[in-house]
């Protein structure tokens, strides 16, 4: 699979503080990748060093297998990008603000600007500082869209929005996706927007990505398993190895499995349960089970 | 040039701060014109009657209409000093200030306001970005300066002068005052650019402006409460020296040729940093250690010189009768020091606790 944003070893460190440590990242090329992460887990410093806002410690960033500088105008001409506080430029107009993104961008594309701003009501007379935080973003959000990047990093752009935009703005970035063939970067941390919108999926945790699975995948792999011993089972299910979480109510052990559900079931049927039932796992659920290990280890240490 | 300044950039600078440039450069033309009239009304003329015409006297002077009585310049006294002692400095310091606001908004605050973040995204080098901020505060500079020649320079034009004033004169002492504009705005966008926050910007612009004299002026009182005469070691050409690296008490001290040539290394130099410092790095804490809590040794250290002076040259004067005694001044300069030393460390560790 051709790989559209690739980084390697990426090492970063604010002051005393790691923030990624040897952090690889492989994006295919098309595709809608979502990114995950608990807060300061380094999800926003990650998109800046791929977006050449700051440069690594160590490691490199490629893209189509190029290794990319951080001020490069070229590369950055065909990418859009919405960051997670779009406190951009307070004086200006939104039409003003539109203005400068012809000015920038050569493949800008006016029609898809008055077809946008229509569609979002976005009122173009008005400054941005006068706009709500989730009007802003969707004024970056059309800025970051109207010239039809090929690269699109999203830094929690549905955060703040109602329902109603929300979905708005995750059909926009669909669209892109699929009329341009858009690859997507996507941060966010309303993971129900990941589970609808993204193909992969990876999760930022320790400074690397600790699990990177396509979306079909995770959802293969991940299962909530209910399940009913008479008396005590012969072997202790939190000892085993694939168990991300596990609750007890008398008889009824729910094991959250995040990933070989298949071999799970295989040891529960070899423990002979009384009875078991497979459950999907929410992404919310998969995230939670694949997290709350680590922050339970930490906070028992 | 298109790598160097951008011209979408520079619309979206005159778009996003043009209000602080407008602002900046009317304080700059009228803030300049106006306090040297002022002068030339109070002073001018009749202070300096060899200069005047024959026609005036002191007597009939002030029978003329102020248009005629603001024209009157004196080249003798249309100077950087005479500029602001008149008034206590209270003009200049306005528009030194909106100056330095300019210089260090250009950096800090787009960062401060999360507004950097989206301007390096967009298609330019961070060359671009940096040279673009910097010429357009210079051009604002430039322009306001400009037209505080104008302003001058008109009635110089037009209206009987004295002897020796000249347009080229007047131009002159322009050229030589935007050199001064042109390097306090040229250290404040440094320390901007180095800075993290506001706050930490501010200090670093205070220290780029004011330190060299600031210690100056320490070493040569440390150095005569020793009983080092400053006249015979050279000190005081030294002191008289480093002020002319802080355009802000310059003010107050007068310059020339050799000032106006030093200001302008020093604009290039402050340039030359800010470019280096933000392509290295433009989006991270570069000056955070400027910032209060964060260095716990450099506030104790500040604070410790500082108090030691200060301490010490009081003891100097009043204690010692200005009878240099060795032992009593290295023994008030080590105590002070570290007892404010701890205290500040103690203070700084109570805050951050």
């Amino acid at each position: 699979m051709a790989m559209a944003i690739e980084a390697r070893g990426l090492q970063k460190r604010f002051g005393q503080c790691w923030v990624l440590r040897g952090l690889d990242l492989k994006v295919p090329r098309g595709s809608i990748y979502g990114l995950v992460g608990r807060n300061g887990a380094g999800k926003t410093t990650l998109l800046r060093i791929l977006l050449g806002i700051i440069r690594p410690d160590d490691g490199d960033v490629f893209v189509d297998g190029v290794p990319t500088r951080e001020s490069n105008p070229e590369w950055k001409g065909s990418i859009g990008y919405v960051p997670d506080v779009p406190d951009v430029y307070y004086n200006l107009r939104v039409s003003e603000f539109f203005a400068l993104g012809k000015r920038f961008y050569s493949k800008w594309d006016e029609e898809t600007m008055v077809r946008l701003v229509g569609l979002l009501g976005l009122p173009l007379k008005r400054r941005l500082r006068e706009l709500a935080r989730g009007q802003r973003t969707l004024a970056a959000l059309v800025f970051a869209l109207s010239h039809h990047p090929s690269y699109l990093f999203l830094d929690e752009p549905t955060a703040g929005l109602d329902p109603l935009v929300r979905r708005e703005v995750l059909k926009l970035v669909l669209e892109e996706a699929a009329e341009h063939g858009t690859t997507v970067i996507y941060s966010t941390h309303i993971l129900a927007d990941l589970e609808r919108a993204c193909d992969r999926i990876g999760l930022l945790h320790g400074g690397t990505i600790a699990v990177e699975k396509a979306i079909d995948e995770l959802k293969a792999d991940a299962r909530r398993i209910q399940v009913v011993w008479e008396g005590e089972p012969p072997e202790d299910p939190r000892t085993w190895p694939e168990i991300a979480a596990c609750e007890r109510r008398g008889r009824v052990w729910s094991l959250t499995v995040t990933e070989n559900a298949a071999r799970v079931v295989d040891k529960i049927k070899a423990a002979r349960a009384t009875f078991f039932e497979e459950l999907p796992l929410s992404l919310e659920d998969w995230f939670i089970a694949s997290v709350g290990r680590d922050v339970q280890h930490e906070k028992n240490s | 040039m298109k790598r160097i300044v951008n011209r979408h950039l520079l619309f979206r600078e005159w778009i996003q701060n043009g209000y602080l440039m407008i602002l900046t450069g009317l304080v700059l033309a009228f803030g300049l014109s106006w306090d040297t009239l002022l002068w030339l009304v109070k002073h001018g003329p009749v202070a300096h009657l060899p200069y005047l015409p024959p026609e005036f006297t002191p007597a009939t002077y002030w029978a003329h209409d102020l248009v005629v009585k603001l024209a009157y310049m004196n080249p003798e006294v249309f100077t950087a000093p005479g500029f602001n002692y008149p008034y206590n400095g209270y003009p200049g310091w306005g528009t030194f200030i909106l100056l330095m606001v300019l210089g260090v908004t250009q950096m800090a605050g787009e960062r401060y306001g999360r507004k950097l973040e989206h301007l390096l995204a967009l298609p330019v080098t961070r060359g671009e970005v940096v040279l673009t901020k910097f010429v357009a505060g210079v051009l604002t500079l430039t322009l306001g300066t400009a037209l505080g020649l104008v302003i001058t320079g008109l009635p110089v034009l037009f209206l009987p002068t004295p002897p020796g004033l000249t347009l080229p004169v007047v131009a002159q002492t322009y050229l030589k005052w935007w050199s001064v504009f042109l390097t306090i705005y040229a250290l404040a966008f440094l320390a901007g650019t180095m800075a993290g926050n506001l706050r930490s910007a501010v200090l670093c612009c205070a220290a780029l402006e004011f330190a060299p004299f600031c210690l100056t002026l320490a070493a040569v009182a440390v150095l005569m409460t020793f009983g080092v005469d400053p006249g015979r070691r050279y000190l005081w050409q030294i002191f008289r020296y480093v002020p002319l690296l802080t355009p802000v008490i310059l003010v107050q001290e007068g310059f020339g040729w050799e000032g106006t040539a030093l200001m302008l290394l020093t604009s290039a130099a402050a340039l030359a940093a800010a470019v280096w410092v933000f392509q290295a790095a433009p989006f991270e804490k570069n000056g955070e250690f400027f910032s209060f809590g964060n260095s716990q040794a450099l506030l104790g250290t500040a604070f410790g010189a500082v108090a030691a002076v200060v301490v010490n040259w009081t003891v100097y004067r009043g204690v010692l009768g200005e009878k240099p005694n060795w032992l009593v001044s290295l023994a008030v300069l080590a105590v002070v020091f570290a007892a404010v030393f701890q205290a500040t460390r103690f203070v700084v560790r109570k805050g951050a606790s």
